[in-house]
């Protein structure tokens, strides 16, 4: 390419990026095509990594070309693997994107498009891309160790304890809102629940597939389950239109609720590979194939975005969750912006499959911002519906009231125009008895997502087809994300109860593993039901909870990064951590501070309770939810007092290095010089 | 060029795009897909235990494969 040109093209891009940021920014009152906002991002993401990352893997880690990574020096064809740098990131892509990226921008739309829009493209660039991207170098240099194992080493035994309980914290609230987001998808839905049990018996014959026929052959029985899926999601539409099997499968909240509680318990106590792993690989596959597909929809229907850019929401009165946009924008959406889960998978697998240390900025920086791009295209589908239907998806009945009329005549009277007969028509269209009361994102997310590839394949009569298409892929990865959960979650109470009595941690004992498993599915379970139960939606009070706890993981992963940084003797480049870290101590300080002690009961997890005792009405149930919310105040609080912990504990750490009273140590593995630079040379 | 393995196989493959032909392009991104897949869904793996362990593609490898990795595999969490 000519030199000339080479020149041009990065001051291109930035001016492309500036006008397609300006558009989206300064446009009121008028609707815009969605390609303003896929190429601000696109700008965006290519400036970050371009000149950021550059900066951060330069100036702040110095990679080291020369200097053999653990996957080169401990490799044994098990976990320690030197992998081609593209594989290593479809791998690392595949573990981080989960729902959170799809579910949070949806529920951040109720803003309007912008808020979310600017956080995931700002947050990700300098907060969510550097945090993976720096704990995945640091572990790489510290043989593959995971963030519990750093934190303790680096910042000391409590910053341990704290990164021990954030994880098992935000495991057990993640699990509880995830299996939320599967119910409220799949009540009084037979075309949904056929569709998903099928995949059981779909997923034993892979089993069989891969075990006995055809060993190993995971890609061909994918393929095989993905066929007989389709074929499951055209029976499912059969079975919702005849009476008595859609009667069979037509299942309220709490039944879910019940057989999702179930599930976990088995997935974690049973020996049921059989089903789950094929199960994993078939959701894999379908996670991948739909992104690839909704980025090809988006550009080929290039679609106009509904949703303004900022609503009149944004005074903290959303019907979807309740709260300002500072702090609420900045917890909903996490994962797609920054997500402390990502910590754990660049401080687990991945970096024992680095082969080459430079290669961690495409892997981890990459990676993420590639993540990011799944909640840009979230944030689209969300907008692509008209606002009226978002909201009527999205409100919780006690919010807007259940009768469909009263629920549209409330959500038009806040000036986004909808009415029952619309509603109805769209429910019909994708093959369901009603949308509304739909809460979690995931239905208002398969909606747009129908919407956008029914115009670009198949058309309208194709509509339910790609709806339960959207829910069954949702549905499928979610479970897949509770059964892996639930066992991570039951080794990590092994570990520690093992501690106490030897018999406990043993992995192989059954009266433990049994013990253990209804610890965990127990408290997940716990706020599963307490959301099924709450007149509000549940999401309302849970998400916000999922967001702080995230949050909090990653300010444990942005204060292990930035004391490293500091005893690396980069002090002046500290900023690069440390601003992120600053951000999000104050979002999850006030985010957490108003879910406790907010005035207004939609907010306060302590007023709602007070308002709750005032009433009239006194019963049973009243007072469970009483307990609840005192319960929710008082797991904010302890989320809130661990944030206070790792940083205080690190803060005075990097006062005495800095200021000479203690020694700057850092527990990086010996330098062994690299064989593969020697090799590529030759 | 560089050598690389790629889960199970030894590929001869360049450490980028760029450096091949454009007429090998797509045949290269195409390895480089399929290569990412079988990674994710645990072929590579599969080879690269039948190579450590000296063994044939079989219902009784597998078996002994998948016993040996789910016990890695149970502790990773999945993100969200």
């Amino acid at each position: 390419m000519a030199k000339s040109l080479k020149i041009l093209i990065w001051p291109s891009i930035s001016a492309v990026g500036a006008l397609a940021l300006g558009t989206l920014a300064l446009n009121r009152g008028e609707q815009i095509n969605a390609l303003w906002l896929v190429l601000a991002a696109f700008c965006t993401y290519a400036l970050g990594y371009r000149f950021y990352s550059k900066f951060v893997a330069t100036k702040l880690l110095a990679l080291d070309a020369q200097r053999a990574t653990p996957a080169e020096r401990l490799d044994n064809g098990r976990d320690f693997v030197p992998t081609n740098k593209w594989v290593v990131f479809g791998h690392h892509f595949a573990a981080i994107a989960g729902p959170g990226p799809l579910v949070g921008p949806v529920l951040a739309v109720q803003f309007g498009y912008l808020p979310g829009t600017l956080w995931i493209l700002v947050g990700a660039i300098f907060g969510g891309c550097v945090q993976d991207f720096v704990i995945l170098l640091f572990s790489v240099r510290r043989d593959g160790k995971s963030l519990t194992e750093m934190a303790r080493e680096e910042v000391g035994r409590l910053g341990g304890l704290v990164a021990y309980l954030a994880i098992l914290s935000i495991i057990v609230i993640l699990l509880g809102v995830a299996a939320l987001i599967v119910v409220n998808a799949l009540k009084s839905s037979p075309w949904g629940v056929f569709t998903i049990a099928m995949t059981i018996p779909i997923a034993l014959l892979m089993g069989v597939y891969i075990r006995r026929l055809r060993p190993g052959k995971v890609l061909e029985s994918s393929l095989l389950g993905f066929i007989l899926v389709m074929l499951a999601i055209f029976g499912g539409q059969v079975i919702s239109q005849h009476a008595t099997p859609a009667a069979w499968f037509s299942w309220t909240a709490p039944t879910l609720a019940l057989v999702i509680i179930a599930y976990g318990f088995a997935a974690s106590a049973l020996p049921v590979w059989l089903l789950l792993a094929p199960r994993d690989y078939l959701s894999t596959f379908v996670k991948l194939g739909t992104i690839g597909l909704l980025a090809l929809g988006i550009v080929a229907l290039r679609p106009t975005l509904h949703m303004p850019a900022f609503t009149r929401f944004v005074d903290g009165s959303g019907p979807v969750f309740a709260g300002k946009i500072f702090p609420f924008a900045f917890i909903t959406i996490a994962c797609g912006a920054v997500s402390g889960f990502h910590s754990l998978i660049s401080s687990g697998t991945t970096p024992k499959m680095i082969r080459r240390e430079p290669e961690t900025r495409m892997v981890g920086y990459g990676a993420m911002v590639a993540e990011s791009m799944v909640a840009i295209m979230a944030t689209i589908a969300a907008c692509v519906l008209q606002p009226g239907t978002y909201f009527a998806i999205n409100s919780p009945a006690g919010v807007v009231g259940q009768a469909a009329e009263t629920a549209a005549a409330t959500i038009s009277s806040w000036g986004f125009p909808v009415t029952a007969g619309a509603m109805h028509a769209l429910a019909q269209a994708v093959g369901e008895q009603t949308l509304y009361n739909r809460t979690g994102g995931a239905p208002a997310f398969a909606v747009g997502m129908a919407h956008i590839f029914s115009h670009t394949l198949g058309g309208q009569a194709l509509m339910a087809i790609w709806y339960h298409f959207a829910i069954m892929f949702e549905a499928l990865f979610i479970l897949t994300v509770l059964d892996a959960g639930t066992r991570v979650g039951r080794f990590m109470i092994q570990d520690a109860l093992g501690h106490l009595w030897a018999p406990l941690g043993r992995t192989s004992r059954y009266p433990s593993i049994l013990f253990t498993s209804a610890l965990i599915v127990g408290a997940w379970g716990w706020f599963l039901w307490q959301g099924v139960k709450d007149p509000l939606g549940g999401i309302n009070s849970l998400w916000p909870l999922f967001g702080i706890s995230n949050q909090l993981l990653a300010t444990v992963a942005l204060c292990v990064a930035t004391t490293i940084v500091i005893k690396m003797g980069k002090a002046r480049f500290a900023p690069v951590t440390l601003l992120p870290l600053a951000w999000l101590v104050a979002v999850t300080f006030r985010a957490s501070w108003h879910k406790m002690f907010d005035p207004n009961p939609r907010i306060g997890f302590l007023a709602h309770a007070r308002q709750l005792a005032s009433g009239v009405v006194s019963s049973q149930e009243v007072s469970r939810l009483i307990f609840n919310d005192r319960l929710d105040a008082a797991v904010t609080g302890l989320l809130m007092f661990m944030v206070a912990l790792i940083l205080l504990e690190s803060a005075l750490l990097w006062a005495r290095i800095m200021s000479g009273r203690k020694s700057a140590g850092i527990r990086e593995a010996p330098f062994v010089r690299t064989r593969f630079a020697a090799e590529e040379r030759a | 060029m560089s050598e690389e393995r790629v889960g199970a196989d030894v590929l001869i493959w360049p450490a980028e795009l760029s450096s091949v032909s454009k007429r090998a392009r797509p045949r290269r991104a195409i390895q480089i897909i399929l290569a990412i897949a079988r990674e994710i869904f645990e072929e590579s793996a599969y080879g690269r235990y039948l190579s450590r362990a000296n063994m044939p593609s079989s219902p009784e490898s597998y078996a002994a494969f998948r016993r040996e990795y789910e016990l890695m595999k149970a502790r990773r969490p999945k993100c969200c």
